[in-house]
């Protein structure tokens, strides 16, 4: 399309500095594809006008908070316009008494963390590089991160939202209250649908207070073996850490002589931590852990820590990274069996466990034709297990031959046809989710 | 009822159903049929027959041939809608997956559990309790109501103050299709990939699939338990303890309010200890790890007398906090030694509008005439206001209704929604203007389309059919 053409369009829908043409168009790369048009509207209802254009003209169109996510998808069938969010960033309503908070789904998740923790009340949303990620994106892909234990995920703490939808109409859907059920639950379905069903432009989220103290503790392990046999002793009891992850030993600064670390988050009034801490560490002894140490979230030290288990699937430098999904218990056993790649020495792993959450991620270095033959082993083994594995990062090459997504399963039908119904042209991310819808 | 709905089913259809499911699961009689006319809500409407198939294959027989002959089907679970939805205003087949009780699969090691849709809420619990697991959503019905009613109204419970509604804990659904077809949704993982289908099912009133079998989050039950019954003598305190409970950064696992209405009626019915000349009482549980709970206890009593608390008792023993549930979650069944009959309304609003919206319905209820008891969910600001009436009163039940209606109106005034847990059914189906734009309506509209293009499933219910205006 022509960029021009294109430009004379776009102006009568949206205030001429509004639209970007050519200059931030290669910072809105998808898999190597790059939009004729980068468009900033300011308010949803221009988001509309824009989607009403784009599916007259059948233009494909990208919604971009900050591109944290957007690794994630099949290569885009088409993509004409990059649908930049970030002057949606006015916070709507911050209603503490009710934890409530409604913004717009380009205000970064940072920013609104502390507004919120200004009252002493927490946003619980931790998916890698929360700095610079949006509202809007993290809903939109659903991302997480540690603290989903908890908390849940955008799935349990978004109550409602404002979307613009392919033909132009701006909708609300939920609301402020957690019980709410008026009609279809449309908030679910926007939630984790990767821009390909509307674009979201406003997100009221649940709040929680704030724990009175957030520790970190570390264990080291020499075994996987005693890890996860810690880990299955820990979720078999009545304690509720926020967190629970376990990385490999060298990953963690100046604590590399251990095989793995298990890096648990905890939170309430002291007596609550306390109890938590004492009874953690008896059970790390049960299978003699070598280190147990407690460390204070707002400490340098424990904020590196937090940063750590929360960014590495962000920021680690490999090639691919998998987010694989199984059974709770089954986790252990995918650990191992993930090992075998490097052990037959097709791979360098790193790996990050969330045990209590039934997923790993996999972070591989290995010679680029290999790759995807990787990736689709370790959809078939998580598939093996009861679980998917959704391919996170993979040079774009790799993915003309791949489903990032895995195989469509007994829903995909369904799936189809609700796409069909919302974005009848198709140009909302078209090819970019499971099955290239 | 429409005319020509029975003509649908002739002889030959009844034989194919009794072929399937045998002839002594169809129901043909019409005193029967009258039986399965209604659920716990006002409404009503004939089935021309009632089937209660045992299997998911039944199931989908059943839906292959109504498919087949363009029949409506009702899914039903133990009737006890709220608002409705499960009876069968256009006739039809009601669908009654009572039988399906099976427990599929205890998964403790996964803290998951696979069951059929008809098995009750509270038989999962006992089954659960020995193993130290529960099931967090627990609707005041559970001893009558099941898992697969529970899913299709997202159903809630004194306990989604803390633990959140259905949709939190429901991770995987085996559906069967209007067609017939049978389809597995999510599963033990979280997080499948593709759009979230177990989310639009849950709350979908079964209009978009029969949800035959629900893979369940289980959770540990909590080390320890602290129930409170706070006393107080005007409705405004009861409401502000609320929120300050709240706003001091205290999650109690349950936050219910009961008035004096329902305290008077309970107490004839129940005996649980409730004192009827007080205004109201907050039923307060906390729950989680004993450290630390005596002292967040305390200060609930002290939030409560701040904002005049006549007394705060705590439960000693197991049996006193069943006695105090069990008049919680009698008490609708209470209200008739009042009136035979009431119209529940559930709008919820956000927990600080509770003082004003409460006014609000009691001027209502004056100047309708009509008794209102209020007993509900007031941590989470989902209200049950009950309109209590006597159906052979003349002209009544229009008076109720609109009532009811007001009720709806103020709540999504105050920031809320006309409905928090019993769906929108029948009853509110005019309300949902109210809350959602010709354009929201529209995007349900394709939802339903794209699970059941034909309106097989429950039709009728949910949605509007045109724009319609809402009752003044």
């Amino acid at each position: 399309m022509n960029p021009e053409e294109m430009l004379t369009k776009l102006e009568r829908v949206l205030s001429p500095q509004q639209v970007i043409t050519s200059d931030l168009c290669s910072a809105c790369e998808v898999d190597g594809r790059r939009p004729s048009i980068v468009a900033r509207p300011q308010d949803a209802g221009e988001v509309g006008e824009l989607l009403a254009l784009c599916s007259r003209e059948g233009w494909g169109v990208i919604p971009w908070g900050s591109g944290t996510q957007m690794g994630i998808g099949n290569i885009p069938r088409r993509y004409d316009v990059a649908l930049d969010l970030g002057a949606l960033d006015e916070i709507v309503d911050y209603d503490a008494p009710n934890l409530t908070l409604t913004a717009g789904a380009g205000c970064t998740l940072r920013a609104l963390q502390e507004l919120v923790e200004g009252k002493r009340q927490l946003l619980p949303l931790d998916p890698p590089a929360a700095e610079r990620a949006t509202l809007g994106g993290v809903v939109a892909a659903n991302a997480f991160g540690p603290s989903r234990l908890r908390y849940g995920a955008a799935r349990d703490i978004v109550l409602g939202m404002q979307v613009a939808l392919a033909n132009g109409e701006v909708i609300d859907v939920g609301g402020k209250t957690v019980k709410n059920v008026a009609g279809y639950d449309l908030t679910r379905a926007f939630i984790g649908s990767y821009g390909t069903l509307g674009v979201i432009t406003r997100v009221t989220c649940r709040l929680f207070p704030m724990p009175p103290e957030r520790r970190w503790m570390l264990i080291g392990f020499d075994r996987a073996g005693d890890a996860f046999a810690f880990v299955q002793q820990v979720l078999d009891s009545v304690l509720l850490p926020t967190s629970l992850d376990l990385v490999q030993g060298r990953v963690v600064p100046n604590r590399s002589d251990v095989s793995l670390w298990g890096v648990i988050g905890l939170e309430g009034t002291p007596e609550v931590i306390q109890r938590q801490y004492r009874d953690l560490s008896a059970m790390a002894a049960s299978v003699q852990a070598r280190h147990v140490e407690q460390l204070a979230d707002e400490e340098p030290e424990g904020q590196q820590i937090r940063r750590l288990v929360q960014d590495m699937p962000a920021v680690s430098p490999e090639p691919l990274v998998v987010r694989l999904y199984v059974p709770i218990s089954a986790v252990g056993s995918l650990w191992s069996a993930v090992q075998h790649l490097e052990a037959e020495g097709q791979a360098s792993l790193n790996l990050l466990a969330r045990p209590g959450l039934g997923v790993l991620y996999l972070m591989a270095q290995a010679r680029d034709a290999h790759l995807s033959l990787i990736a689709s082993t370790l959809q078939s083994l998580a598939g093996e297990m009861g679980g998917h594995a959704i391919i996170e990062r993979i040079p774009a090459e790799h993915k003309a031959h791949l489903d990032v997504w895995g195989t469509p399963r007994s829903d995909w039908p369904l799936m189809q046809a609700l796409k069909a119904r919302f974005d009848p042209a198709g140009i909302l991310s078209p090819g970019r989710f499971i099955g290239r819808l | 009822m429409p005319a020509g709905s029975s003509a649908m089913i002739d002889e030959s259809i009844l034989h194919a159903l009794r072929e399937i499911v045998g002839p002594e699961h169809v129901l043909t009689d019409p005193e029967d049929l009258l039986l399965y006319a209604y659920d716990a809500s006002i409404h009503s409407g004939r089935p021309d027959v009632v089937v209660f198939p045992e299997s998911t294959e039944q199931v989908s027989r059943i839906m292959a041939l109504a498919h087949a002959h363009r029949i409506p089907v009702i899914p039903r679970g133990g009737g006890t809608n709220l608002s409705g939805g499960s009876v069968a205003s256009q006739g039809g087949i009601v669908l009654t997956l009572s039988r399906m009780t099976k427990v599929r699969e205890i998964d403790i090691p996964n803290q998951r559990a696979v069951v059929e849709a008809g098995l009750y809420n509270l038989a999962l619990q006992e089954i659960l309790a020995p193993y130290g697991y529960l099931y967090a959503p627990d609707p005041a019905s559970q001893k009558v109501s099941t898992l697969g009613g529970n899913v299709a109204e997202n159903a809630g419970g004194p306990h989604c103050l803390k633990y959140g509604v259905t949709t939190n804990h429901v991770l995987g659904l085996e559906v069967v299709l209007y067609d017939g077809r049978v389809i597995q949704l999510g599963g033990k993982a979280f997080d499948t990939p593709g759009y979230d289908l177990v989310g639009l099912l849950v709350g979908s009133e079964g209009t978009l699939g029969v949800v035959t079998a629900v893979t369940v989050r289980l959770l540990h039950v909590p080390e320890a338990i602290k129930t409170m019954l706070a006393i107080f003598d005007d409705l405004d305190g009861a409401s502000q303890a609320v929120s300050d409970i709240i706003a001091a950064g205290i999650v109690p696992a349950t936050l219910e309010m009961m008035d004096q209405l329902m305290m008077r009626a309970v107490e004839e019915a129940t005996h649980a200890g409730y004192p009827t000349d007080a205004e109201a009482v907050l039923i307060i549980e906390l729950d989680g790890l004993k450290d630390g709970m005596e002292e967040i206890a305390e200060q609930i009593v002290e939030i409560c007398r701040r904002n005049r608390a006549r007394a705060v008792q705590v439960a000693r023993s197991a049996e006193e906090r069943d006695k105090l549930w069990a008049g919680r979650r009698g008490a609708f069944g209470a209200t008739g030694r009042i009136k035979p009959a009431y119209l529940v309304n559930d709008g919820t609003v956000p927990r600080t509008a509770l003082p004003q919206v409460l006014r609000q319905v009691r001027e209502i209820g004056q100047r309708y005439g009509l008794p209102i008891g209020n007993v509900f969910h007031a941590g989470d600001g989902n209200l049950h206001p009950l309109i209590l009436f006597d159906p052979r009163e003349e002209g009544i039940l229009e008076l109720v209704e609109r009532a009811g209606a007001e009720i709806m109106r103020i709540c999504v005034e105050a920031g809320g929604t006309i409905t928090g847990e019993h769906g929108i059914g029948l009853e509110k189906i005019h309300g949902m203007p109210l809350i959602a734009s010709p354009a929201a309506i529209q995007a349900m509209r394709w939802v339903k389309e794209a699970f059941d293009p034909i309106d097989l499933l429950n039709p009728g219910k949910v949605l509007p059919q045109t724009s319609v205006g809402v009752p003044s």
